[in-house]
C-alpha cells in the first residue's frame, strides 16, 4: 500500500515536473504587451501563438484583431487570468508586483529591456527557445548581424562626414534622446552623430545648448508637434535653413523589432536626398 | 530706509540679475561675439527673452503671493490657492493628450490659461459666501478635484505625452514667445501694480480682517473677490508661461515683508523686483550648474526656497 | 447726522431663531447711548448691522436719511466710525502711527502722503488717546488696553459725526477707563455716540441714554439710573442686583 503511494507520488512528481517543462518550451497562448515583441512574434512565423497584445500593437496588421490585454508594458490583470495564457513577455517596465500575481497564477513572465541591438539581438535568442523556434531565431540573428554590418561597411565605403544630429521627441519643453537610446543607436548607423553625448536616456535640454552645438539636422520624432509656430527654434540654423527630417514610420524606428533596419535605410535614403537637394542649391555644408 | 532707497536698491539688484542673466549660461560667449555681423548673437537673443521672462514670471508671483497672503491674511497662502495650478495643469495636459498641441506652440499655454481660469471662476462661483476662509477652503477642493483628473488623464496617456506633460508642469522659463506671451504678461503686470498701489491701503485695511476693513472705508467683499481674481489671473498667466513654480509667490513676499514691514503701498514694488531677482538669480542657477540638461526652474526655486523659509520660520520663532 | 435703526430682524445664518427680533434705536449728537446686554444677545451683531457689514432680514438702518448701506464705503466712514471688539491681528505688523494713519481717508492713493491738514488731525488725535509716546511701536508689541486705544483713535481721527463703539473698555484699565469716559463726555456734543458694553458702572457714569437689549428686543430703554434697577436687571441678567448711592454717584452690583 506505501509502495503503491510512493509510486503514484513519483509519478505526480514526474507527471508535474513534464508539464512544466513543457510549459517552458512549448508554451500555450503568449501575451505580449510591447509592439517591438509583437512585431518581433510574427516575424518569426509563430503570429499564431499570440493570443492578445497590449494597445499600442499595431503592427502587422493582421494582430489588430487580437484582443487587447492592457497598455503597454501595463498588463489589465484579471482579463490576463480569464485567457489563461503560458507566457506573458514585455519589456521591464511593468510593475514587478503584477510580474508576480501573474507568476503565482502559474504564467511564465519574460520581462527584459529593449533598448538597443544587443538587447535586440538577447530577445531574439530567448524567443527562439521560449517559443521554440530556434532556426528562425537563428535566422533573425544572422540577418541582424548582416544589416548592421552592411550599414557600416556602406557608411565607410561612402567617405561621407558624419551629419551632426539633434533628435526631439518633444518640442516644448524640448525633450531629446541622449547617448544610449534607441534614436541614438539607430541614427549611428544611418550615418548620425547626436549632438547630445553627456546625457543619457530621454534629457529635456536647454536651447543654448543647441545653438551653441549648432546640428546640421534635427530628426523630428515629435510628430505631429509643429516646429514653425516656436519662436524660440527660430535661432537654430537647420530649423531656419529648413534641415528638419520627419522620419517616414517613426514607429519602424523609435521600436526595437524586426522592422528597424527597414527604418534605418529609409532615414539614411531621406537624409541623402535631403543633403543632395542642399548640396546643389549649394546653401548648406555637411 | 525711505521707500523711494529701498525701491532703488532692489532695482539695481534687479538690473545686476539681468545682467548676469545675459553674460552667463551654459555656454560661455566672449563679450566680442554678442554682436556678430551687424546682428546679436542668438544666443544672447534666447538669453535675453529667457531673463526677461524669468524676471516677469518671479515678479507676477511675487505680486500676486503678496497679495494672496495679505487678503487671505494666512502666511502659507500662495499663487495657485484657488485652483489655479490645478486648472492649468489640466488644461495643458488636454491639450497634449487630445492632440490640439499641434494646432501650433501657443495652443499649450492658451488651454492651460483658460484651465487656470476656468478653474478660478468656478471656485468663485462655487463659494456662495465669498469670505477669504470660504474662498480658500473652496480654492483647494476645486485644485485637488483638477489634480485628480490630471492624473486620470495622465494614466490614460502614452508614455511620451506623459513626459510632456510632467515637464510641462514642473515649469521652464526657456520656451517662452517674447511678442505673444512675455509682452501681454509684463503689461498686465505693470497694469495690476498700478492698480495695487492704488489701492494698497485697502490691501493693508484687508490685513485687519474685512469687518475692519470694512468700518475703515474698504467694501471689503467687493475688494477681496477683486484682489483674489486679480492674483490669481497673474498667477495664471505665468503659468501658461512657464508653468508651475513653487515657493516664489511664497517665499519672497516673506521676506520682503519681514525686511520692510507691512504697509504695501512701500513693500509692492520691492516685492515685485525681488520676485524677478530671485527667479532671475535661479534660472542662471539651474543653467550653470547643469550646462546641457535643463533643469526645471520650479525645481531650483523650491531647493533654494525651502531653507530660507525654514530659516525664516525658526528666526521669527526666536524673536517672539 | 443721526443713524436710525428701524425694526431690524437678524437671523444668523443657519439659526432657526432670529438673533435681533425687532430692533429700533437712534444715534444723533448730543448724546451718548449706552447698549446693555447679556453675553451672546447680539449686541455686536446689532453693532454690524448698524456699520452696514451686516444686512438685515428686515428692517433697515439709515444714516442721514438714506439706506446705509447705499451710501459709498468712504463717505459712509466718514460719518460714521465704528470701533470694534475684536480686530484681527494682521499678518505683519503696523506701527501706532501707520495704524492710526490708516484711519484717514482720502490719503492720497499713489504716495501716501499725508496733507498738513492730515497730520495736524493725526498728530491731535494721537495726543488726544494718549498715544504719542507709543506712536514708533510696532501694534504687535502692545497690551490689549494699548491696542484697544489705536483702533478707537483710528477710528476718530478722521473725526467722525457718529461713532459706534463695542466695548471700548474691555481691556482698560480704571485710569484707562476714566480717560476713556471723559474723552467720550468731551465729545458727546458734536459727535453721536453708541457705547455697547456689558459694563452697567460704564453706562451709568457715562451715558445719557441706556437701552437693554433682550431676547432679541429692547425691553427697557430711558435714563440709565431710571431703567438700569434690580428689578428690570433680573430678568435680563437671571441674577439679583443691589443699588448703593455713593455720593450722588450710583452704583450698582451683583449680589
Amino acid at each position: 500500500m506505501r509502495r503503491l503511494f510512493n509510486l503514484v507520488l513519483l509519478l505526480a512528481l514526474l507527471c508535474l515536473t513534464a508539464c512544466s517543462d513543457e510549459h517552458k518550451s512549448a508554451p500555450g497562448g503568449v501575451v505580449s504587451l510591447s509592439p517591438a515583441l509583437t512585431e518581433l512574434i510574427c516575424h518569426l512565423g509563430q503570429e499564431k501563438r499570440l493570443v492578445a497584445r497590449s494597445t499600442a500593437c499595431d503592427w502587422p496588421e493582421s494582430v489588430k484583431k487580437l484582443p487587447t490585454a492592457g497598455d503597454f508594458a501595463e498588463p489589465e490583470l484579471e482579463r490576463i487570468l480569464a485567457m489563461k495564457p503560458a507566457l506573458v513577455v514585455s519589456n521591464e517596465f511593468v510593475n514587478p508586483k503584477d510580474a508576480d500575481a501573474l507568476r503565482q497564477a502559474g504564467i511564465a513572465v519574460e520581462l527584459h529591456p529593449c533598448d538597443g541591438f544587443n538587447d535586440y539581438r538577447e530577445w531574439v535568442i530567448l524567443m527562439g527557445k521560449l517559443l521554440d523556434c530556434p532556426h528562425e531565431a537563428e535566422n533573425e540573428l544572422k540577418r541582424t548581424d548582416g544589416r548592421i554590418a552592411g550599414f557600416e561597411a556602406e557608411f565607410n565605403s561612402s567617405q561621407k562626414k558624419t551629419l551632426r544630429a539633434l533628435y526631439v521627441i518633444w518640442d516644448s519643453p524640448l525633450l531629446t534622446a541622449g547617448a544610449d537610446s534607441l534614436p541614438d543607436a539607430v541614427g549611428r548607423l544611418a550615418g548620425l552623430e547626436n549632438i547630445v553625448k553627456s546625457e543619457k536616456g530621454y534629457p529635456s535640454i536647454s536651447l543654448e545648448f543647441v545653438l551653441k552645438e549648432d546640428p546640421d539636422v534635427i530628426v523630428w520624432f515629435a510628430h505631429d508637434k509643429d516646429w514653425k509656430s516656436n519662436p524660440s527654434w527660430s535661432g537654430i540654423r537647420a530649423i531656419r535653413e529648413g534641415r528638419v527630417l520627419i522620419p517616414r514610420d517613426d514607429s519602424a524606428l523609435l521600436r526595437p523589432g524586426p522592422r528597424i533596419f527597414d527604418g534605418i535605410a529609409d532615414l539614411k535614403s531621406d537624409l541623402e536626398t535631403m543633403f543632395a537637394d542642399k548640396e546643389t542649391s549649394g546653401d548648406a555644408q555637411p | 530706509m525711505k521707500t523711494a532707497r529701498i525701491i532703488l536698491i532692489y532695482l539695481a539688484a534687479a538690473l545686476a540679475a539681468a545682467v548676469c542673466g545675459v553674460l552667463f549660461g551654459a555656454t560661455r560667449i566672449p563679450l566680442s561675439e554678442f554682436v556678430q555681423d551687424g546682428a546679436l548673437n542668438p544666443i544672447v537673443e534666447l538669453r535675453i527673452v529667457r531673463t526677461a521672462a524669468a524676471a516677469v514670471v518671479g515678479a507676477s508671483l511675487a505680486v500676486s503671493g503678496l497679495i494672496f497672503q495679505a487678503v487671505l491674511r494666512n502666511s502659507l497662502a500662495e499663487p495657485y490657492l484657488l485652483g489655479v495650478s490645478g486648472g492649468a495643469g489640466l488644461g495643458a495636459a488636454g491639450a497634449i493628450l487630445l492632440g490640439f498641441s499641434a494646432w501650433g506652440f501657443m495652443s499649450v499655454p492658451l488651454f492651460a490659461l483658460l484651465g487656470a481660469v476656468t478653474a478660478n471662476l468656478l471656485v468663485f462661483a462655487a463659494v456662495r459666501r465669498r469670505t477669504a476662509e470660504e474662498l480658500l477652503l473652496g480654492g483647494v477642493m476645486i485644485g485637488t478635484l483638477a489634480s485628480s483628473l490630471l492624473m486620470v488623464l495622465i494614466t490614460f496617456s502614452h508614455s511620451r505625452d506623459m513626459a510632456g506633460v510632467v515637464w510641462w508642469m514642473l515649469g521652464s522659463v526657456q520656451n517662452v514667445d517674447p511678442a505673444r506671451q512675455l509682452a501681454p504678461t509684463a503689461v498686465l503686470l505693470c497694469a495690476a501694480t498700478v492698480f495695487l498701489l492704488f489701492r494698497a491701503g485697502d490691501v493693508d485695511l484687508l490685513t485687519f480682517g474685512p469687518e475692519y476693513a470694512w468700518n475703515h472705508g474698504v467694501n471689503a467683499r467687493l475688494m477681496t473677490v477683486i484682489l483674489l481674481a486679480l492674483a490669481s489671473l497673474l498667477a495664471a498667466v505665468t503659468v501658461s508661461m512657464a508653468g508651475i513654480i513653487g515657493f516664489c509667490g511664497l517665499v519672497v513676499p516673506h521676506i520682503v515683508r519681514r525686511l520692510h514691514g507691512g504697509s504695501h503701498r512701500k513693500i509692492l514694488i520691492p516685492a515685485a523686483l525681488a520676485g524677478a531677482v530671485y527667479l532671475m538669480l535661479a534660472d542662471i542657477l539651474g543653467r550653470v550648474v547643469s550646462p546641457v540638461r535643463e533643469l526645471p526652474v520650479g525645481m531650483v526655486t523650491a531647493a533654494v526656497g525651502c531653507p530660507v523659509f525654514l530659516w525664516l520660520l525658526n528666526r521669527s520663532r526666536a524673536g517672539s | 447726522m443721526k443713524l436710525t435703526a428701524e425694526q431690524l430682524v437678524y437671523t444668523h445664518p443657519g439659526a432657526r431663531e432670529p438673533l435681533l427680533n425687532g430692533v429700533s434705536l437712534e444715534i444723533a449728537p448730543g448724546r451718548i447711548a449706552a447698549l446693555l446686554g447679556r453675553n451672546g444677545s447680539g449686541k455686536s451683531t446689532l453693532v454690524r448691522l448698524l456699520s452696514g457689514y451686516l444686512s438685515p432680514d428686515s428692517g433697515s438702518v439709515t444714516l442721514d436719511g438714506r439706506p446705509v448701506s447705499e451710501w459709498s464705503p468712504v463717505e459712509r466712514v466718514r460719518r460714521l466710525a465704528v470701533v470694534q471688539q475684536h480686530v484681527a491681528v494682521p499678518l505683519t505688523d503696523y506701527t501706532v502711527r501707520e495704524t492710526v494713519a490708516m484711519g484717514l481717508t482720502g490719503v492720497s492713493r499713489l504716495s501716501g502722503a499725508l496733507s498738513p491738514e492730515q497730520s495736524d488731525c493725526l498728530e491731535r488725535t494721537l495726543e488726544m488717546l494718549d498715544l504719542t509716546e507709543l506712536s514708533g511701536r510696532l501694534c504687535g508689541t502692545l497690551s490689549g488696553g494699548e491696542r484697544q486705544r489705536v483702533f478707537t483713535a483710528a477710528a476718530l481721527v478722521r473725526s467722525p459725526g457718529l461713532l459706534l463703539l463695542d466695548e471700548p473698555t474691555s481691556a482698560a484699565d480704571p485710569a484707562v477707563t476714566r480717560k476713556i469716559v471723559s474723552l467720550l463726555r468731551r465729545l458727546a456734543p458734536e459727535v453721536g455716540i453708541l457705547v455697547v458694553t456689558h459694563d452697567l458702572q460704564l453706562a451709568l457714569d457715562c451715558a445719557g441714554y441706556a437701552m437693554l437689549l433682550h431676547e432679541g428686543r429692547i425691553t427697557a430703554e430711558g435714563n440709565p439710573s431710571d431703567i438700569l434697577t434690580p428689578e428690570t436687571l433680573l430678568p435680563v441678567y437671571g441674577c439679583p442686583f443691589r443699588r448703593f448711592d455713593c455720593g450722588g454717584r450710583p452704583v450698582i452690583l451683583p449680589e
